[in-house]
């Protein structure tokens, strides 16, 4: 069994008994420096030393875009299937639903390049974590709907739908199986008041 | 194993001098999944970065904290600039494939891609981060030393001649070992969580109707194989994450992960990340081998049948021989 790299006497540019070279110390150090950054920020679990080293690197990560997570459907895979809609109220006092865009009711085309609405409904938005956004996003839907100038909507409340994937021990679902309407379980998670400013 | 045993395996591995091919086709496909996914950005970008966004800058800049690296901060939060990063993006995405001032593209496709993450943080999956974070570490290899305009012009101007010189390899070290750690650390992910231990990971991705795409009819159907399927994706992206390095296994676990990353894409619908994942795979093959590779398709290339383009008419043919 052999390990890479190959190696060769001419290949070692330390070992050559050559003058110190400082771009070489340069490139180590720098080589280091980003092998621990990725180390810190990208392996997961906490640990005392990782922690320590963390309140140095990752401030660096954080500002030159080097931050990463790789927990794709782990630790747990989603065990719901989940979206979004908002009500809108407008100053006639109508109401609209309008849902955000949903994957499950696309074809495999459109699927692809909507695919970022689902990240930020379903992945983000639902989450209370994310409550910073749920502004921008009434005002998103705001600004959507305002269609007609003289009945503008004075008021958007979000919506979260889910229905539990059961555990196959419990209940096994078959591949291809659709909950029916009434079989989500929902939930006002937001509400705000449209300002004449969101609408412009 | 002694100190100057570890400092020489430390230096031959990022400092010893290997061929430069495979960076550079690595660069090749690199470039052509970043072109793409600024491409899906294209039908519904306004929804994502312009005046009217699903995620206000200012709102994303609280989000993310001070102090980023955000072209919209310097240049302002208007839809036109938006508009401007983004096409300056995909200009040093197509730069950067063609190796076409291969690091000044790189530099900027980066710079680029940064601040359009930061502007909304909300829409990003890990396709999007490993690109990011893959795109900083190459600007500062040697990706275009082949297989580039860069080097057809060296060769015009007299800068060049001959097979491209073997360079250090240490930036594309660090790719490698970033990939490996992508997918040790999502592996080790997995093992924390029930679903994976048991085996009905799958059972559930397959059950999550956003991520339907092709029907699999017999898999989906039999719990056993999706427990399977489970065990067997953790154990291959484990050793996509480790003995990838054992140079007798690396090119089984290639295709391997080749083959999980061709499964996931014909059954589930995240657009781009497999394909990013693939190129990544580019970046592990070991760089003799590529050479190899490279060596033969060149000479196949040279060997092919030369057909005549324009048949000349029986007098001028006798005339021209």
């Amino acid at each position: 069994m052999k390990i890479l790299p190959n190696s060769s006497a001419d290949n070692r540019p330390f070992d050559r008994g050559e003058t110190f070279d400082w771009r070489l110390l340069a490139l180590n150090l720098f080589v280091m420096f980003h092998l621990s950054v990725l180390l810190v920020c990208g392996m997961p679990g906490s640990f005392p030393l990782k922690e320590k080293a963390a309140q140095f690197l990752r401030p660096y990560a954080l500002r030159m875009g080097l931050w990463q997570s790789w927990d794709m459907f782990a630790p747990e895979p989603f065990t719901l299937n989940a979206y979004l809609e908002a009500e809108v109220e407008f100053s006639d006092g109508s109401t609209r639903i309008w849902t955000f865009p949903r994957l499950s009711e696309m074809g495999v085309v459109d699927k692809m390049f909507n695919e970022r609405y689902r990240k930020w409904a379903v992945d983000n938005i639902r989450l209370d974590k994310h409550s910073l956004f749920w502004a921008d996003t009434a005002r998103y839907v705001a600004w959507k709907t305002n269609t007609v100038p003289a009945n503008p909507p004075h008021k958007v409340s979000l919506w979260r739908y889910w229905h539990t994937i059961e555990s196959p021990e419990r209940r096994y679902v078959p591949a291809g199986y659709r909950a029916r309407a009434g079989q989500f379980q929902k939930y006002k998670f937001y509400s705000y008041q449209v300002a004449a400013e969101d609408v412009l | 194993m002694t100190l100057q045993g570890i400092r020489s395996l430390w230096n031959r591995f990022f400092f010893g001098k290997e061929p430069v091919e495979g960076i550079a086709v690595f660069r090749i496909c690199f470039g052509f999944v970043l072109i793409s996914s600024a491409l899906f950005l294209l039908p519904c970008f306004s929804d994502w970065f312009g005046s009217h966004a699903i995620v206000q800058a200012s709102t994303a800049a609280t989000f993310t904290g001070p102090g980023r690296l955000n072209l919209f901060s310097w240049l302002g939060d208007s839809e036109n600039t938006a508009y401007l990063i983004y096409a300056t993006h995909l200009v040093a995405a197509v730069g950067l494939m063609l190796g076409f001032f291969t690091r000044t593209s790189a530099v900027v496709a980066f710079v680029t891609l940064v601040s359009l993450h930061h502007r909304n943080p909300l829409i990003l999956n890990s396709g999007d981060t490993a690109l990011r974070v893959i795109l900083f570490l190459l600007i500062f290899s040697r990706a275009g030393d082949a297989f580039s305009l860069d080097r057809w012009r060296g060769f015009g101007q007299g800068r060049a001649s001959g097979p491209p010189a073997p360079q250090m390899p240490w930036a594309q070290r660090l790719i490698q070992l970033q990939i490996c750690l992508m997918y040790l650390a999502t592996a080790c992910f997995k093992l924390q969580g029930e679903a994976w231990s048991y085996g009905d990971a799958v059972y559930y991705s397959s059950r999550l109707w956003d991520f339907e795409r092709f029907p699999v009819p017999f898999l989906y159907d039999s719990l056993l194989a999706m427990q399977l399927v489970t065990w067997v994706s953790v154990a291959i992206e484990l050793a996509l994450g480790t003995v990838v390095w054992v140079k007798e296994w690396r090119n089984s676990i290639l295709i391997s992960g080749l083959l999980l990353h061709l499964s996931i894409e014909y059954s589930m619908n995240i657009p781009v990340f497999q394909w990013v994942m693939i190129s990544l795979l580019v970046a592990l093959v070991a760089p003799k081998d590529m050479r190899h590779l490279t060596t033969r398709m060149q000479a196949l290339w040279e060997r092919r049948p030369q057909v005549d383009p324009l048949p000349l008419p029986a007098g001028r043919r006798k005339k021209a021989a």
